[in-house]
């Protein structure tokens, strides 16, 4: 999509699209509405590290996605001088994960992250319970916030952690209403990509109400120089049109509910340790 | 230990395998069609299963016979509509085939897509891992492995020890020999087509609880499941066994070794190298004519 809107001008806000390498000067019309990619699972390791736990294995999807995700954990490993015992990517397709299981249950990591979208989420815990190991702290950037994965895992999702960019206890702008809006229209519960295509519209409702026309340039230059609140916290964006100011939280899979465990200022629940696999 | 473990991870990942690939190389041994389809059955049986599940409450193994024998009466009306009437075409039947089964493979696909959505799904079931001396051994992987095990000897059994397997084990080795034989080829051409899809679907029924499915992987497996069947020698049972045995070890040998990277290559790289090399396969081919 990048190379048709800026080849014709028109401001897109993305509200899906985290990959930082997008937001770059030759895709000044895509402006972020999603926290960038760097930040998933961001809280995992201080966290983990903060229960005594030293030793990490990560995984990651060969995505761009994925491997920015990859890339910021391996660089905090490293920051936090935690040991990293087991480090691999894989490439599409993957049906099976016994043989990176065996080798992460050999390394014997403390918290094991995986970096990848929702099938490889539910693989990747399939395999490690195969494998017959339970990670202190097992964390998942993708999959968990789907109602799928805990269908699909049964007891194995329990107390595995997982990131969100947003959660209906926050104190956000529109939070209430939006959530109450949602539940009535759909009969369900929204999830963070709900909550960032809702911040999306509010934010282009704002630049709308502020620049009082359809001039592209003019709602480009108005989004990258302000601030909107949104459901999803602050929305705001540097020249090349990234999110600067959203904020990242970890919830966890609690006995069939989700329950968001950090920042601590804004867990509804401590986090439940170890992950057992069962 | 280790060794033992990544050998039993490779052993039941092979069944897996063999459970994915003997209804393609039934269909191709009898038929000459590689049944580009195969995947697509595989992934729809296996969505049907996880909605059947999740909607009644009840075990998926329950589904097995019922679909089974429910595919036995779709494949059979599949082959009767849409690949009998190519069978007097001449040696253009093969690439047409091929096409009508591409075709159909992207229908099912957009059945699936269509009925049972894109999401990603998976059972809970079969999760029991059991811990012999330091080794781990799962009941799903145990469980396809069995499954495909008995698929490959009841089928060898039943080629070979029957007489309606001899017709169909004969057709595929020489068509013309057979109806000189008083064989009729064409209702051979329809058991094989029936009983192949019937294994594909039974196949889903037990995959969805080992890895997860939607209806845009079904490329992914019969790919796969042709990787099988080529490297064991297209239309060799026993072959395509041993290939699945292989492949399974020597990916859960890669991937332990080399990480994922590695192991996503190795089913490509033997392929290659097979038909480099050894052509034929493993096994004994038995040429489709």
């Amino acid at each position: 999509m990048a190379p048709l809107i800026n080849k014709y001008e028109k401001v897109m806000i993305e509200p899906e699209a985290s990959v930082p390498d997008i937001y770059v000067p030759g895709n000044l019309w895509n402006v972020q509405g999603i926290a960038p990619s760097l930040g998933y699972l961001e809280g995992v390791l201080p966290l983990a590290k903060s229960h005594g736990a030293k030793t990490v294995a990560v995984l990651a999807l060969k995505s761009a996605f994925s491997l920015a995700c990859d890339k910021a954990r391996l660089e905090q490993v490293k920051a936090l001088d935690m040991s990293l015992v087991y480090d691999t990517t894989y490439a599409l397709p993957q049906p099976d994960f016994s043989s990176l299981a065996l080798a992460i249950k050999n390394a014997q990591p403390d918290v094991v992250v995986v970096c990848s979208y929702y099938p490889d989420a539910v693989g990747i815990a399939q395999a490690l319970q195969r494998a017959g190991y339970a990670p202190k702290f097992f964390a998942e950037a993708i999959g968990p916030a789907e109602d799928e994965f805990t269908k699909a895992l049964g007891p194995i999702a329990n107390r595995i952690i997982s990131n969100t960019s947003w959660w209906a206890s926050l104190k956000t702008a529109g939070n209430a209403a939006f959530i109450a809006h949602y539940k009535a229209t759909f009969h369900q519960d929204p999830d963070y990509h709900a909550a960032s295509g809702y911040g999306a519209i509010q934010a282009l409702g704002a630049a709308l109400n502020a620049v009082k026309a359809i001039d592209q340039a003019k709602l480009h230059d108005w989004l990258l120089h302000n601030e909107v609140q949104t459901v999803q916290g602050t929305f705001a964006n540097d020249p090349n049109g990234a999110a600067k100011k959203f904020n990242q939280y970890l919830f966890q899979i609690q006995d069939g509910t989700r329950k968001l465990i950090w920042p601590l200022a804004d867990a509804e629940a401590p986090a439940q340790i170890p992950y057992t696999g069962q | 230990m280790l060794v033992l473990q990544i050998l039993i991870n490779g052993l039941l990942l092979g069944g897996m395998y063999i459970l994915l690939a003997q209804g393609l190389n039934l269909v191709f041994g009898v038929m000459g069609v590689v049944n580009l389809a195969h995947g697509a059955i595989i992934t729809v049986a296996g969505l049907f299963t996880f909605w059947f599940a999740t909607h009644t409450q009840l075990n998926p193994l329950v589904l097995l016979p019922v679909v089974f024998v429910a595919m036995l009466a779709i494949g059979a009306l599949l082959q009767r509509s849409l690949l009998e009437p190519l069978a007097g075409v001449g040696r253009k039947s093969e690439l047409l085939s091929l096409m009508i089964t591409f075709g159909l493979s992207y229908v099912l696909v957009e059945i699936g897509l269509d009925v049972f959505g894109s999401q990603y799904v998976s059972l809970p079931n079969l999760q029991t891992t059991w811990s012999l001396g330091g080794l781990t051994i799962n009941e799903a992987l145990v469980a396809a492995g069995v499954l495909g095990a008995a698929i490959s000897g009841a089928l060898q059994i039943w080629l070979r020890h029957t007489d309606s397997g001899k017709c169909l084990l004969a057709t595929s080795q020489n068509r013309i020999g057979a109806v000189a034989c008083g064989i009729d080829v064409s209702r051979m051409r329809c058991i094989a087509f029936a009983i192949g899809s019937s294994l594909a679907a039974a196949a889903g029924v037990l995959i969805i609880m080992v890895i997860p499915l939607a209806a845009q992987t079904a490329d992914s497996l019969t790919i796969l499941a042709f990787v099988v069947v080529a490297l064991g020698g297209l239309g060799d049972y026993r072959g395509a066994a041993l290939a699945a045995v292989v492949l399974g070890i020597a990916q859960s040998a890669v991937g332990y070794y080399g990480g994922g990277d590695a192991e996503s290559v190795v089913p490509y790289l033997l392929f290659i190298l097979f038909m480099i090399l050894r052509p034929q396969g493993l096994g004994r081919a038995v040429q489709a004519q």
